[in-house]
Order: structure tokens, then C-alpha cells, then sequence
């Protein structure tokens, strides 16, 4: 039985972005496993992935579910201040594509001598880089956040297919405004989490061509995320924290979970978008276009691993990959970072020490 | 210590100020507040941009910021746009202004924490127009400070003045000699190049020499 006294704190407030794969929070608060853990959780609502970020920095919450990337880019003090951000539990991996505009989508449909084929190829894009060259433009790309899969998977999609990322003008745009921005041929593509690429197939804006499965499959997503000191002033309670959301990983496994799991989610109070943009990615289908069937992908949105049931373990290798495209991409010095940092921030023994625990 | 001072237009005088805020009852708060006589503020609406955007082609929100190329830009911290400003340094790895959070939050606790947490400067809309300068100088400041270490590529701990040094000198110079903010910022900016010293010097030798007048 757990013992309530052991917890350091019960109140907890749990900062979030409103993404599909916000699930496990949504379910864990909604279904019951963070009260039975002993744990009030609060979860806040956030708009920018900077400002949530500095919530957490100032312990202003508890703990926040972030981009994988950033925990490594907060103790490195990449883009803020330097702040030692731990995670002891994945939350997710996969759930991102990558969906062009309509326009831009029929501009390739005419370029390309050949029939275009899902997933989608960035070499397909060279036609239009070329001629946009010629009048001193470029075809713009939109992500939500640099330090971030999305932004890493969409560079690597292009180096891929030997497009120089220098080629492109990659911007970075609130997910919110994604889908007005492509509506309005301020970008010709964008790489996003779920709802906002089934939103924009549904409002007929956009075409899914790639999703991250096809670029590079199971890497972490999300991440549970929280200071290193508040892990060490609240140990039992982090345990408790990490217990209630692989319960809730492991509820969202089962299918019709999953169709329970989009349906709540679908409140305003959570992500305030239709049914039909949430559902989708869900139940391993990505919605193509309006006149396509959707394609399968396997594992669009995986929270649980029955196979592997250390998919949500935090552990070295994923810290260190995600790590190598963060220097790929230039976003880390060489130079600059010791031996063991990884496993300073990526804390496989804190999930560990949670399933073992009561 | 010279503190010289070469205004000559009014127009100088005053910082460009960006806003970007969709909640009008902020924004308005934010306006009266800091007032028209230390500042030209250009508010921008990224909701309205994004509709005359989509109806008439006009300028992204990007766009807007290049070519206003404002003194400051405030932002709410709780806009999805933090993401899309923060963007232009990291992406490029230059600062083009200095960024200053707004919140409506009364919180103080909450904004005391967010400070300490180093987010560069940090302002609530029930601040009072005579310190709202002081923070916007603060953050001016800060912004020149980092940019000169990002320069020299300096990797040890910032050494970053003390903000709380910076507003009484700015408040002091304001008194003393009955100028504008911005004044205030160029007069210590000025004074730290010419005699080679540095900010949290000359903002200290700024207070002593107040004190000594009695100002304070």
C-alpha cells in the first residue's frame, strides 16, 4: 500500500502544451492514476514552449512535460538561463509529420514528371528550390521550436535527400498559428505534432506527406520534466509521479482507450479541437488530404511499449541520440560538454527506482 | 565623472517601443502606462495580422519586427508568439533588440521567482509609469552586456550587473536632471564607453554623486 505521509508534496502543478500526445497527463488527471498515487495534480495549460520552460526554471510549477531536447538544452543553458532540468520518464515517442500546403502540394504534383509517393521525399522539392533560387527566393518551412525533434527531423528529412538546409528558410511559428500561416502561403510546409496535422488535411489546407515514423521512428517525444533539486527535495513524490503516468501510458494502449483518451482531450479544457483532428494520428492512421485515403503508421503516437516495456525508460542511448542531433544540427558546441552529462539529465535510475518502488 | 549629454532632437529622446499583445485591455494597460512622453509605441495584433494576412497578403509578424526595427519589444509572456521572438536569436544567433516580458500576473511571487530565473526583464501592467523606465533601461542594459560577451565569446559566468543598481541610477539621473529614460540609459551608456568602465561603475558612481547632492 502506498503510504501518503512518505510524499513530500501532494499539490502539484504540471505545466503542458495542448498536444495530442498530452495524453498521458490528460488520462493520468482524468482517469484517476495521479489520485491514486496520493497526488493532486494541477495541470496548466501553457502557449509557448520558452515560457513553460521558464516556469519550471523558476519554480513557479512543479514539473512540465517538454520536448525531449530540452531538458539537455536547459542544463546546458541553450537559449536561457542554465538550469539543471532532469527527466526520469519518456512520455512519448513519434506523433510528428510533416504537412505542406495545398498549393505548394500542387505545384509539386506539377513539377515532378513522376506520380508522387507517400511518404514523401524532400528531393521532390528540388524543382521548386531551384526555381525559387533563380528569383532569389526560398521555400519556407515552418516549426514550432528549434530546440526540438521537429525542427532536428525536419533538417534531417532534407539532408536525407541531399538538400542542403541552407537551401530552405526554416521559421519558427506559434502551433496555434500553424494552420492560418500555411492557409495564407506565409509557409509552403510545416513539421508539427498532433492535432495540427489532421487539422489542417480537415480544414483543407494542407497535405501530410512524411510523418516522423518515416524520418526517424521511435525516439523520445516528450518528456517528464523537472528540476534536479526539486527531484532531490521531493524524491517519493517523484516516484509517485512517474508510477501514475506509465499507468496512464500503459491505459492508452488499448484501442478503444485511445478513442476515450481523443474524445476527452477534445474538451475546450484541454485541446478545444474536433474529434476528428485528435482521433486520427491515435489510432495509427495519418489523414493525407482530402482527396487521398489516410495512411497507416504504425506507432503514429506510442506512449507504451508492451514489447519493449522500457520505452518510456529515459535512458542513456536516447539522451546521447537525440544529443548527437542537437550537435549535428549546431545547436551544441563541441567542445563544451563532459563525459557523463548525459546521464545527469536523462534519469534512467529514477524510472527504474519507480517501478521497483510501492 | 562627465556625465555629457548631446540631445538634440526630441525624436531621439524616445525609445521605439514594439508591442505585441492581442488582448486589447492589456495592451491598453501597458500604453497608459508607459506613457507618450518617454515612447513611440507601435502595437501590433498578431490575430489581426494573421486575418489581413490571409485576406490582403500583407506582412507577417516577422517582417513587421525587421522593419520596424524598434529600441525594445514587449510581449506578453503568455502569447504563442514568445516561441516565434525567442526564434530570432536562437535561429540566427544574434540578438536584434532586447525582449521584455509583460505580464498582467499580480502575482509578485511569480514574477520575483521568473526574474531570479534569469527571463531578461520582466514588467506586470499594474507597474507604475515612473518605474516602468527604470526596467525597460535594465533591460536595454542587459541586452548590451550579454551582446558584448556573446561577441568576445566569453564562456565563464555571466557577470551581469545588478538590475536593482541600474533603476535607482536611471531614477536618480531622471531627478537629477529632468530627462527622458531613455536619456537616463544613454547618458550612462555614454559615460561607461568614454571612460572605459563599467556599467555597474558608472551607475554606482551615478547614486553616490545623487547622494552626495541630496537627491535622494
Amino acid at each position: 500500500m502506498l503510504n501518503v505521509d512518505l510524499l513530500e508534496k501532494t499539490h502539484i502543478t504540471l505545466g503542458y502544451i495542448p498536444l495530442t500526445d498530452s495524453a498521458p497527463l490528460i488520462i493520468a488527471k482524468e482517469q484517476g492514476f495521479f489520485a491514486k498515487h496520493g497526488l493532486n495534480v494541477t495541470l496548466e495549460k501553457q502557449h509557448s514552449w520558452a515560457t513553460l520552460r521558464d516556469k519550471l526554471h523558476a519554480g513557479v510549477i512543479d514539473c512540465a512535460s517538454l520536448l525531449a531536447p530540452m531538458p539537455i538544452a536547459s542544463s546546458l543553458g541553450l537559449g536561457g538561463v542554465k538550469t539543471h532540468v532532469i527527466t526520469p520518464m519518456i512520455l512519448s515517442q513519434n506523433g510528428n509529420a510533416i504537412t505542406l500546403s495545398k498549393h505548394f502540394y500542387q505545384q509539386l504534383q506539377a513539377q515532378n514528371p513522376t506520380h508522387l509517393t507517400l511518404p514523401l521525399g524532400a528531393s521532390a522539392l528540388l524543382p521548386i528550390i531551384k526555381a525559387r533560387r533563380i528569383k532569389g527566393e526560398k521555400v519556407r518551412l515552418a516549426t514550432v521550436y528549434p530546440h526540438s525533434c521537429h525542427y532536428y527531423q525536419i533538417l534531417t528529412w532534407l539532408e536525407n535527400n541531399n538538400i542542403n538546409t541552407e537551401a530552405v528558410d526554416i521559421r519558427i511559428i506559434a502551433p496555434s498559428n500553424m494552420i492560418q500561416a500555411l492557409a495564407a502561403n506565409e509557409v509552403d510546409g510545416f513539421c508539427v505534432g498532433g492535432p495540427w496535422n489532421a487539422k489542417a488535411v480537415r480544414d483543407d489546407v494542407g497535405v501530410t506527406v512524411a510523418t516522423s515514423c518515416d524520418i526517424w521512428p521511435n525516439m523520445p517525444e516528450k518528456v517528464l520534466a523537472l528540476l534536479a533539486s526539486w527531484q532531490h527535495q521531493h524524491p517519493n513524490t517523484t516516484i509517485q509521479l512517474v508510477k501514475a503516468l506509465f499507468e496512464a501510458c500503459k491505459w492508452l494502449n488499448s484501442i478503444v482507450n485511445r478513442f476515450e483518451a481523443a474524445r476527452i482531450m477534445s474538451n475546450k479544457k484541454y485541446l478545444g479541437v474536433e474529434l476528428g483532428a485528435i482521433a486520427p494520428s491515435l489510432i495509427s492512421s495519418c489523414l493525407v488530404s482530402k482527396d487521398e485515403p489516410p495512411r497507416q503508421v504504425i506507432n503514429y503516437n506510442r506512449f507504451y511499449a508492451p514489447d519493449s516495456p522500457l520505452m518510456n525508460k529515459p535512458d542513456i542511448y536516447s539522451g546521447e541520440c537525440l544529443f548527437s542531433y542537437m550537435r549535428k544540427f549546431k545547436h551544441i558546441d563541441n567542445d563544451i560538454i563532459k563525459d557523463n552529462f548525459i546521464s545527469t539529465v536523462y534519469r534512467q535510475d529514477l524510472f527504474v527506482d519507480a517501478l521497483k518502488a510501492k | 565623472m562627465n556625465l555629457s549629454m548631446n540631445m538634440t532632437t526630441t525624436d531621439n529622446a524616445k525609445f521605439n517601443v514594439l508591442l505585441v499583445e492581442n488582448d486589447p485591455a492589456k495592451s491598453n494597460q501597458l500604453i497608459k502606462a508607459l506613457g507618450s512622453n518617454n515612447y513611440d509605441i507601435v502595437h501590433v495584433n498578431q490575430e489581426q495580422l494573421l486575418q489581413e494576412q490571409k485576406a490582403h497578403g500583407k506582412k507577417s509578424l516577422l517582417e513587421y519586427v525587421e522593419q520596424e526595427a524598434p529600441d525594445i519589444l514587449i510581449l506578453d509572456i503568455e502569447s504563442p508568439d514568445r516561441d516565434v521572438i525567442d526564434s530570432l536569436t536562437l535561429l540566427d544567433n544574434t540578438s536584434l533588440m532586447p525582449i521584455v516580458m509583460f505580464s498582467d500576473q499580480t502575482d509578485t511571487r511569480v514574477i520575483n521567482s521568473l526574474i531570479k530565473a534569469g527571463v531578461s526583464a520582466y514588467i506586470c501592467g499594474s507597474v507604475d509609469s515612473r518605474r516602468i523606465g527604470s526596467l525597460l533601461n535594465i533591460a536595454m542594459i542587459r541586452f548590451n552586456e550579454n551582446q558584448k560577451q556573446a561577441n568576445r565569446k566569453i564562456s565563464h559566468p555571466r557577470l551581469i550587473t545588478d538590475p536593482k543598481i541600474i533603476e535607482q541610477a536611471t531614477q536618480e539621473l531622471i531627478q537629477l536632471k529632468g530627462i527622458t529614460a531613455k536619456e537616463a540609459y544613454l547618458v550612462i551608456n555614454k559615460t561607461a564607453m568614454s571612460n572605459n568602465q563599467s556599467i555597474e561603475d558608472v551607475a554606482k558612481n551615478i547614486i553616490s554623486l545623487a547622494k552626495m547632492l541630496g537627491n535622494s
